[in-house]
Order: C-alpha cells, then sequence, then structure tokens
C-alpha cells in the first residue's frame, strides 16, 4: 500500500516537473533568450552607456548621489524641488487642457472630418511623446543636461501587428511588417501606408522610430 | 625592584611614541591623498578650460560603448565620428556606426539637422543661438544622441566644477614617446578616466566613462585623434547637402510641424 502511495507521487511530481519545464522554456523563448523569434537574436544596441554622456539615469544612481553639495540640500530645498516638479507638471497638465480645449473650440466651429482626423492624429502622436517624455522627465528637471535617456525611450513601446494609434514601432519591428511599405508626403513631411496602417517615422534618440497615426488629411 | 619599574616605563614611553607616530601617520595620509586629488583635479580642469577657449577644433572620435542584453550579455559596439566646431555657432558631426549607418549632425547657427546617409531621411530644426546652446537642445529637448556633448560647451569647467567629486593622477604613462597622465574621476554617478598628455596643449587621447550603477557597469570610452586647432572648415559644411531623393522626417520629441520646411530638398543653403 505504501509503495502505491509512493509511485503515485512520483507520477504526479513527474508531470508538474513537466509542465514547469516546458513553461520556462515558452517563457525563455519569448523573451528571445534561447535566439529569439523568427530564428535571429534579437540585439538591441542601446543602452545607458551608449549615450557616452557624463552623468547617468540610474535610479539607484539618483539615491546615493548625493555627496557634498546635494547632501547639504535641506529640507526646504528638497520641498521646492518638488513643488517646482509639481508646478511643472500642473503646467504641462493645464497647457494641454488648454490645447485640448482651444482643439475643441476649433473643432466646434468650424472644423471638418478630414481637420479632425489630423487633430487626433496630433493628439495621438503628443500622447506617445508624453508617454516617452515621462521617461525623459528627470532628464529635463534635473541638472545634468547631457544625461540622454533616449534609449529608455526608444525601447519603451513595440506593437507588432496591433497598430494603436499613438503607440510606436522600432525599425526592427517596422522592418518585418508584412504589408509593402507606401511613402506618402504630407505638408513636407513624410508618412507611410502599410496595410490598412499609417506610420509617421521620426528620429527618437539614435534611431528612426515609426509612430503609428490616423490617416493623414487628403487620404 | 627600579630594574623592572625602569622597564615598564621604557616600555610605556616606547608604546606612546609608537602609538604617536601611527597616528601622526593616519592624519598625513588623506593631506597626502588631498594633494594627490588636487593636481588631477588641476589636470583635468587644465583639459576643460583649454577645450572651452578654442575658436575652432575638429577631431577624430573611435570610440565603442557596451550595451547589456536581456539576457545579460554585454555587446560592444563602435562608432567613428569626425567632429568639426566653429565657435561661436557653427559645428558638423559624421558619423559612422558599426552597422554601417551613416549619419550626419549640422548645426548652422539658424537649425539643426540630422540626415541618416543610409536611409536617406533628415529631420531638421530651429534653434538660435550658440553651439551649447544647440548641443543642449539636441540631447535634452530634442532627446538625440550626441556622445561625449559636455566635452564641446565652452560651459566644460563649470560642469566638470559642478559635477566631479575627485580627480586622481593614479600613473604616469609613456605610449609611442609622449608621456601622458592617467586620471581618474569620480563624478556622482559615474566614473571616468582621462589621458591627458603631460606636457603640451591638454587634449585628451581618450576617456573612458564607466555607469557604475547601470546594471552591468557598462562603458563608454572614445580614443581621439587628428587634433586640429585652426580647420578652418569652409561655410559650406555646416549647412548639409540633403539630396533630392532624402525624406524629411520629424523629430519624436518636437512638435509636430505644419509649416513649410526651413530646409528643402536638394537645397544647399
Amino acid at each position: 500500500m505504501k509503495n502505491l502511495s509512493f509511485y503515485r507521487v512520483l507520477c504526479v511530481a513527474t508531470v508538474v516537473l513537466f509542465v514547469v519545464t516546458l513553461a520556462l522554456e515558452a517563457n525563455a523563448r519569448g523573451r528571445g533568450g534561447g535566439g529569439g523569434r523568427g530564428g535571429g537574436m534579437r540585439v538591441s544596441r542601446s543602452g545607458p552607456a551608449s549615450g557616452g554622456s557624463f552623468s547617468s539615469r540610474s535610479s539607484q544612481a539618483r539615491s546615493t548621489k548625493g555627496t557634498q553639495n546635494r547632501s547639504e540640500m535641506t529640507p526646504r530645498d528638497t520641498a521646492t524641488r518638488q513643488d517646482a516638479r509639481t508646478d511643472n507638471q500642473v503646467e504641462r497638465q493645464s497647457s494641454l487642457s488648454e490645447a485640448s480645449e482651444k482643439s475643441q473650440d476649433q473643432r466646434g466651429d468650424r472644423q471638418e472630418g478630414r481637420e479632425e482626423r489630423t487633430e487626433d492624429r496630433y493628439d495621438h502622436r503628443d500622447d506617445a511623446r508624453e508617454d516617452g517624455q515621462d521617461h525623459h522627465y528627470d532628464h529635463y528637471h534635473n541638472d545634468d543636461w547631457d544625461n540622454w535617456v533616449g534609449y529608455a525611450a526608444a525601447g519603451t513601446v513595440v506593437v507588432a501587428g496591433a497598430a494603436v494609434i499613438g503607440s510606436t514601432i522600432s525599425e526592427s519591428t517596422y522592418s518585418e511588417l508584412s504589408c509593402t511599405p507606401e511613402k506618402v508626403e504630407v505638408d513636407g513631411i513624410t508618412y507611410v501606408q502599410c496595410g490598412g496602417n499609417w506610420y509617421m517615422p521620426s528620429f527618437k534618440g539614435g534611431e528612426v522610430t515609426y509612430v503609428v497615426v490616423d490617416p493623414p488629411s487628403e487620404h | 625592584m627600579r630594574r623592572v619599574i625602569r622597564t615598564i616605563i621604557s616600555g610605556t614611553v616606547l608604546l606612546t611614541a609608537l602609538l604617536a607616530t601611527v597616528a601622526l601617520a593616519d592624519v598625513k595620509s588623506p593631506a597626502t591623498e588631498t594633494a594627490h586629488s588636487s593636481a588631477g583635479m588641476d589636470q583635468l580642469m587644465r583639459m576643460a578650460s583649454f577645450l572651452a577657449q578654442l575658436k575652432q577644433l575638429s577631431v577624430a572620435q573611435q570610440s565603442g560603448y557596451d550595451v547589456v542584453q536581456d539576457s545579460g550579455q554585454k555587446i560592444e559596439f563602435l562608432e567613428n565620428r569626425k567632429l568639426v566646431f566653429d565657435r561661436p555657432d557653427r559645428f558638423r558631426v559624421d558619423a559612422q556606426r558599426s552597422n554601417g549607418e551613416s549619419y550626419a549632425i549640422a548645426f548652422d547657427g539658424q537649425a539643426i539637422t540630422v540626415f541618416s546617409l543610409t536611409k536617406k531621411l533628415y529631420a531638421s530644426s530651429k534653434i538660435k543661438g550658440d553651439i551649447d546652446s544647440a548641443i543642449t537642445y539636441y540631447v535634452k529637448d530634442l532627446g538625440m544622441r550626441f556622445p561625449l556633448a559636455m566635452l564641446y560647451v565652452i560651459n566644460l569647467p563649470d560642469e566638470f566644477g559642478r559635477r566631479v567629486r575627485e580627480a586622481e593622477i593614479v600613473e604616469t604613462l609613456i605610449l609611442n614617446g609622449v608621456s601622458y597622465f592617467h586620471l581618474v574621476v569620480r563624478a556622482d554617478n559615474v566614473d571616468f578616466q582621462v589621458l591627458l598628455p603631460e606636457t603640451g596643449d591638454p587634449l585628451p587621447l581618450r576617456i573612458v566613462i564607466t555607469y557604475k550603477f547601470e546594471v552591468g557597469q557598462p562603458q563608454y570610452w572614445a580614443n581621439f585623434s587628428n587634433w586640429n586647432l585652426s580647420p578652418n572648415p569652409p561655410e559650406s559644411s555646416f549647412f548639409p547637402n540633403i539630396p533630392k531623393d532624402a525624406d524629411r522626417i520629424q523629430f519624436f520629441a518636437e512638435p509636430p510641424i505644419v509649416a513649410t520646411p526651413p530646409i528643402g530638398k536638394g537645397e544647399k543653403k
């Protein structure tokens, strides 16, 4: 009887181990750890050192860098910095709201479908940019202006096939699109149509990235 | 008995003298270190002040940087750059990455333009002012990459003065018959090393930056060569010659442009 229980436990343990192994392997493949998707290794060319700056955005660095001048910061200094940060956020939000109101007024006054689409396109792009700038936030509000963090923003959103307006795709993802891209110039700026999706290529960090946008006017 | 007392007293005196010597040595070492640090800082600031006062310069910068992959593997990528500065308000950078991609950055006092020769894409943004304003705008506001940007601004002495906590000369080495100071510098969140000639113009031969708080402690390094302090670049070199078949795109961080582009295709200012 004891032997029977032992074999049952052994069987269950073997099955569990097998399932866990499969799950781990699937996870590793999903992360590209086992050679990457599509048979090729996905290599990132950007990182904290690629900017060659004399500072770093590391949170650990920020928490430990209070030597001398900064360690002498009083609570008041800290509060002032926090206030400035909050003010900036409020300012940013209020300017966004104003811009939004303005654009809504304009829409209410005279804009037709075509112009609305243009506005929407820019709004979406602004959203994407805002997302990127959130990553830049400390960079914008500290004194280390050369603290380049483009590598962080460049890898923030990668959407393949989903084509969510306002999202961005990396150049490598763009090159893997199954459709044939067609360039279209609007107001001197180049857009790309691929399948049913429209993209606005732009320089972001050291790379070209593609923002998913609504069709530009006249399209 | 007297002999014992004498021995005890002698021993006590000797021990006290010994302890005092050790204590004095302890007090002396920070002073020595400070003097050494000052020499290192002096050399660093000598370099910074010299670079900041140059009217013109051109230099070749062979560089590399580590990128720590998600897997933890560290990969080094290379890049060659040629930089030309004509202060106060002109510069141009021509770069080639190890993947074969070539691009140029040009500032003419009115606008900064980046052009990917390989992809035939370019973007331009208006920024009036001097080189410092343009570089700061390019890196900080446009979020674009400009390795060692700080080295080329006239505010460099102030930047080093504010950021550097400690600089030392660890050794003097001779390379190709030239004697160089090996400076090791500690800033708030990076460490860096500089090879600086002991005599003559304090132009760096090599800079290595270590991002000590980042995962894997990646490094950026650059070897400098062909320093020229009077390259007399032609004015045309600061205006990018954009080919007709190149496409204009935007900087991601820049508000959308709806007006006529400042630089037209095939137009050479």
